[in-house]
């Protein structure tokens, strides 16, 4: 069965992990710290040309709330998700929400966690839940839990959701134990409990019972997803994670979903986290933006982290996204011909974003594990600190909704729903 | 013939050459030679990237084996709004702008004026607009669109026509004609690059036999390299549109391609063929993509529909496409409001096309093509086949009743 071990702990922080023994695929090994491929929108021809290399390490991400409606010919084709999604040696991870869009708090009841598809209300129930993991297959897995909390939620709505989440840890534990199928999977349980310490605490508690219940810890519910973690507070989120982290067994994996900027992402690596998904990607390639920070600590220049393309001043700028940059949208194509399809709305724009933003993000995670590999860490985390403290205030990502529930603002709180 | 002048020859930038002709019918095989991109091969389907682009394809994709795309159509009104020229000018043309080293051919903007901008005029020197943008009046003329066509850079270019719906009657028909016939010569003059592009004049005259014929021979005595068959395919009877179709082969030279305008559903891609029609542009294929719809010999299948949520079939098990390599119907079904529901089935419609043109080709160059007609008719009509397919079909000794 799919096994995690630590393969080193720097001293300057950071561990390397090795994800192995993955059923499906036997002969491969991943390395952690990992970036998951979120829900991906390119096509395995497209992924091919664009040189990613998924024979190697392709790991994927994909939500229930994006993809609960495979359930049905998954049911009958009995085979795994990512068989049907014609990726089937990425590593494939489930879990229940996308990370790169904001998912506004909603009303909740006892017994399930909301999600929406197409403006229509899912409540997703541990037993519904753990159905669609037997069907789906996934490498791994989170819980179900209630993460709909964020930095100053109501603490009458983090008790709530801490209680309903111990529950249905419970239950996810026996409908494990008690299937055929999922037996032997590798389940990764869902620590939530916003920023509160307390909350957070008694769900650890729970699980720390029996610790071999469980293979992984995800940590979740400090944000609802999309801009939301972007603009998230680095000081709060570095004690609570901090906090959360050491009253966990150190030799298991931990991981996190949300747009993360590269900076934080690098504290939260330094603080032992393993696995994160490519919610920054979507975000940026939503603002029509490519990522062009800087990660070469021999050639530390600092640049603005992400360049607009939707900017005038690229139309007729025929140079790539990234000088040097051997993606296939810089090595075939420029900033002007991106300018123009962004600007007529063609399909193919935010395409070649994908392609390049996703490949810089996965050439940063690399550049991370060989920086954790010869105690780098350090230098690696000042260099794109720079970048990114020169451009506080200045990066605005889209408050991008796609399952509206009904009217929604900002910070409505819906008024069931504490 | 001394080497010089030969290798001079060769450097036309489009020759063309019939390989193979069907015993029975018009239809014909051959292949287009043009300047620094490879060779077309004819019967072609050219897939229409409107903006410099097909939506949601990377060119990578349309150079793959199986697919093999050899041109493509951009079209000059777009092009010549956004990016505009200045910026084509400075990229070196639409070729490298969009990174595609195969042929491209572009339309004289004239058409998308009229059909797209409510208060466009046609006069003798050219056609009136108001721009979309500003509302400030403009005048595209025959000069400018091939000047705008020679900043795009396609191999092959088309002259700006005076089109009329194929409905109208009357004067208006002839007064087109005749004024398409005046505007080629002033293209064929404005020309600034002959030497590596070629303009094709477009046969037009409605619905009338004697102006079409009339448009054919004048266009004929032009010295050009290719013709174009203009103003069908926009809601004429088919009865009237196969024997236009059939009256302006018949006319045109047989060493030169003809292309057939607009013109791209698969039944009359293969009947147009019979009759002597070597090129075609359509943007259905990629626009009803769009809509979740794929094309299939037997028609079309909605994917967006309920029966195809468990369908675990490709969507078309012979299509070596890579969405039918990879995909099932069942998931393009499950992710129709994703984004890559839109590239999957791009890449089908567009695959399929092709390889129904190859299927033509392969036929014709075996002279098997009346059977592959029979054949196709078969599958995509078991039952009663349309009188005019039957009708037009046996205009050129193909029995497929």
């Amino acid at each position: 069965m799919t096994k995690f071990v630590v393969e080193s702990v720097s001293k300057y922080g950071g561990r390397i992990g090795l994800i192995k023994n993955v059923e499906r695929l036997p002969d491969k090994t991943f390395k952690t710290p990992m970036l998951l491929y979120l829900h991906p929108q390119l096509s395995r021809e497209v992924l091919e040309l664009s040189g990613f290399e998924l024979s190697k390490d392709f790991a994927i991400s994909l939500p229930v709330s994006n993809v609960e409606q495979m359930e049905k010919p998954l049911e009958i084709s009995g085979k795994g998700i990512s068989d049907f999604w014609a990726l089937k040696e990425s590593l494939t991870f489930c879990s229940l929400k996308n990370g790169s869009i904001f998912s506004p708090s909603a009303s909740q009841d006892k017994d399930s966690v909301p999600i929406y598809r197409k403006s229509e209300r899912l409540n997703i129930t541990p037993q519904r839940y753990m159905k669609m993991m037997e069907v789906f297959k996934p490498d791994f897995y989170t819980t179900l839990a209630d993460g709909d909390s964020f930095k100053d939620c109501p603490k009458r709505r983090v008790a709530k959701a801490s209680e309903k989440s111990r529950r249905f840890y419970e239950e996810s534990v026996q409908l494990k134990k008690s299937s055929a199928v999922l037996k032997n999977s590798f389940m990764i349980g869902t620590i939530v409990g916003g920023f509160n310490e307390f909350e957070r605490r008694k769900i650890v508690e729970e699980m720390n019972k029996k610790s071999e219940d469980v293979d992984g810890y995800f940590i979740d519910g400090l944000h609802r997803n999309g801009h939301e973690a972007a603009e998230i507070d680095v000081t709060s989120l570095k004690e609570i994670v901090s906090s959360t982290i050491a009253q966990l067994p150190q030799e298991k994996l931990k991981v996190m979903s949300g747009a993360y900027l590269p900076n934080v992402t690098l504290e939260l690596i330094a603080q032992g986290i393993d696995l994160f998904d490519s919610s920054l990607v979507n975000l940026v390639t939503n603002a029509n933006r490519a990522m062009v920070f800087n990660f070469n600590i021999n050639k530390p220049a600092k640049l603005f982290p992400e360049i607009d393309l939707l900017d005038s001043k690229y139309k007729d700028d025929f140079k790539p996204f990234l000088e040097g940059c051997s993606c296939l949208a810089c090595r075939k194509h420029t900033r002007a011909y991106t300018n123009h399809l962004l600007t007529t709305h063609e399909l193919l724009g935010p395409m070649l974003l994908t392609i390049h933003n996703l490949h810089h993000y996965r050439e940063f995670f690399a550049t991370i594990r060989n920086a954790i590999a010869s105690d780098k860490l350090k230098e690696l985390t000042e260099l794109i600190s720079e970048q990114y403290q020169e451009a506080e205030g200045k990066l605005y990502y889209e408050r991008k909704i796609d399952n509206k529930p009904g009217k929604y603002k900002e910070n409505l709180i819906a008024k069931d729903f504490i | 013939m001394n080497k010089k002048i030969k290798l001079l020859a060769e450097k036309s930038p489009l020759t063309y050459k019939v390989l193979n002709k069907c015993s029975k019918s018009k239809a014909r095989k051959g292949v287009m030679m043009l300047r620094e991109t490879k060779p077309v091969e004819t019967p072609v389907f050219m897939p229409v990237g409107t903006q410099g682009t097909l939506k949601g394809v990377l060119v990578d994709q349309l150079k793959v084996d199986d697919m093999n795309c050899q041109i493509m159509l951009g079209n000059t009104y777009h092009l010549g709004l956004r990016p505009g020229t200045e910026i084509l000018q400075k990229a070196g043309g639409l070729h490298n702008f969009m990174g595609w080293d195969r042929a491209l051919l572009t339309d004289s903007g004239g058409f998308q004026m009229v059909s797209l901008l409510e208060l466009a005029e046609i006069t003798e020197e050219g056609v009136k607009f108001k721009s979309p943008f500003d509302g400030s009046e403009s005048m595209l003329t025959p000069e400018e669109s091939i000047n705008i066509q020679n900043t795009i850079g396609a191999d092959i270019i088309m002259q700006l026509d005076d089109v009329v719906k194929t409905t109208t009657t009357g004067p208006r028909v002839e007064e087109a004609m005749l004024r398409t016939i005046r505007w080629i010569d002033r293209c064929l003059e404005a020309n600034n690059r002959n030497d590596d592009q070629s303009i094709f004049p477009i046969v037009q005259g409605g619905l009338n036999p004697e102006l079409r014929k009339q448009c054919a021979e004048a266009l004929t005595e032009r010295n050009v390299r290719g013709y174009a068959v203009g103003g069908l395919s926009g809601g004429e009877s088919k009865n009237d549109f196969w024997k236009i179709v059939s009256l302006s082969t018949d006319k045109l030279p047989a060493d030169k391609p003809r292309y057939l305008m607009g013109v791209g559903f698969a039944a009359d891609l293969v009947v147009c063929v019979a009759l002597g029609i070597d090129m075609f542009d359509c943007v259905f294929p990629t626009r009803t993509a769009r809509f979740g719809c794929a094309l299939v010999r037997t028609g079309q299948l909605n994917l967006k529909h309920k029966t195809f949520e468990v369908d675990l079939s490709p969507i078309d098990d012979k299509c070596k496409c890579s969405t039918c390599k990879s995909y099932t119907r069942a998931f393009i079904h499950a992710i129709s409001n994703d984004l890559m529901m839109c590239s999957l089935i791009t890449i089908h419609n567009v695959s399929f096309q092709l390889q129904l043109m190859r299927d033509i080709r392969e036929a014709i160059e075996k002279d098997e093509f009346p059977e592959f007609v029979k054949t196709f008719f078969d599958d995509l009509y078991p039952d009663t086949k349309p009188e005019w397919i039957v009708d037009a079909l046996k205009s050129v000794n193909i029995e497929i009743q």
